[in-house]
């Protein structure tokens, strides 16, 4: 189904006209139809619009003007943290009202000139303070691969939306953990861009000097694509920083010879779940075994890190966890 | 850890926020306890350490004082709740 494909396998069909950006839109809306209803991932999304921007992007196919578009006619959803020129923009919070945003923030204008169909509010931790998506205004994102469980956060509704393929790829923004956690935990590709690298104007901020914006994909070489079209240094984010954007996807060549594999051995201790610390050795050893070599590496103050960075979050929302 | 002394009723007014006898006890609680983790901040030794100024290493970024298009009148107050004269009404916070 075509809700399924990754972003690479989408394109090539496309552009071969083998299928209409029309079709693979209207088949991440069917799955929405299909299962949001237990995952809510979804705070709200508009139907008409996506079809509209999916059918702009088969004519310009037709007429044979959409050539070298990285991302064309991708749908990927967009976490409610980040400006979408005329959708709505809440936060996962009831305190912005009917708020719709005036203006594209920076990644989204990338996205747009890039060939990608824009569309949903993702669930989130309101304002971004929280790590489960339990602290929604609205409603509790679910894990697809157990709906008794959460998908994490406060990226949740992204993570759960490319897990559930009721998108081909979203945005969400990391502060302290929120693409990874919520990735990991959904079992798809997320990561957080080094800080400046993409530019953040268009971010509802939550801590200016940590917050980046980041993909969900389901493989690595979409997110390599995806990081290629956000980065770059941004006359209207003063912390974004002017390191040239090289091709992130030409580093996929599958050799790991020589890689090192930095393990934080304050985080291998005990309190760590012996399932995930079996998973994390598992990975570990297959690095290894593909010519990769690891070793431990002391993480700066130790485990205090995890009082450090929840302050510096200024605190969140409710009781502080263990991190 | 120790919940830290916390005026919960002065927070809450400075934030315009009414809270319940019961929310302000769980609150004023939950508040107190974040606070009370700078104790554990303090527990690091820091001699060493080189304040951290910004995360990356750029300085005086600044742009030419020239005027550029920007968001019209009319779409910066198309969400106001409020507004007259082409500005923002808003509560009144100080007397």
């Amino acid at each position: 189904m075509l809700n399924q494909l990754t972003i690479s396998e989408l394109t090539a069909r496309l552009v071969r006209r083998e299928i209409s950006a029309r079709e693979a839109t209207q088949s991440c809306l069917d799955q929405i139809d299909r299962v949001d209803g237990k995952i809510h991932a979804f705070l709200s999304h508009n139907n008409a619009d996506a079809l509209a921007q999916a059918e702009a992007v088969d004519q310009r196919i037709a007429a044979g003007m959409a050539a070298g578009q990285p991302l064309l006619g991708v749908p990927v959803a967009i976490k409610d943290v980040l400006a979408v020129k005329n959708q709505p923009l809440n936060c996962g919070s009831k305190i912005l009202g009917n708020f719709i945003s005036p203006y594209d923030a920076t990644v989204i204008e990338k996205l747009k000139a890039a060939g990608a169909i824009i569309f949903g509010r993702l669930n989130m931790d309101e304002f971004a303070m929280g790590s489960s998506t339990e602290n929604s205004a609205f409603v509790t994102t679910r894990n697809p691969w157990d709906t008794a469980r959460i998908p994490g956060g406060s990226s949740g509704g992204s993570a759960a939306a490319v897990a559930a393929d009721e998108c081909i790829a979203s945005l969400g923004s990391d502060t302290g953990g929120s693409i990874r956690q919520p990735a990991a935990l959904c079992g798809c590709v997320g990561f957080k861009p080094t800080y400046g690298r993409i530019s953040r104007y268009g971010l509802v901020a939550f801590a200016s000097s940590l917050d980046q914006i980041g993909p969900f994909t389901k493989d690595v070489r979409d997110a390599a694509t995806l990081l290629g079209v956000m980065s770059g240094i941004d006359p209207r984010d003063s912390t974004s920083v002017p390191e040239p954007v090289p091709d992130y996807t030409a580093a996929l060549t599958g050799n790991i010879k020589g890689l090192k594999i930095g393990l934080p051995k304050e985080y291998l201790v005990g309190g760590l779940d012996p399932e995930v610390k079996a998973a994390v050795d598992a990975a570990v050893k297959k690095l290894e075994s593909l010519g990769g070599a690891s070793g431990n590496f002391p993480a700066a103050h130790g485990l205090r890190g995890g009082h450090i960075l929840y302050h510096c979050h200024g605190g969140g929302v409710g009781e502080p966890g263990a991190v | 850890m120790a919940a830290a002394e916390f005026d919960i009723k002065y927070v809450a007014h400075l934030a315009r926020i009414s809270l319940s006898p019961d929310e302000e006890k769980k609150l004023g609680a939950q508040l107190g306890n974040i606070l009370g983790y700078i104790e554990k901040l303090k527990e690091l030794d820091v001699t060493n350490v080189e304040p951290t100024a910004h995360a990356v290493p750029m300085v005086n970024v600044t742009r030419l004082d020239v005027a550029a298009p920007s968001l019209s009148h009319e779409d910066a107050l198309r969400n106001a709740p409020r507004q007259g004269g082409g500005l923002f009404i808003v509560p009144k916070i100080v007397e």
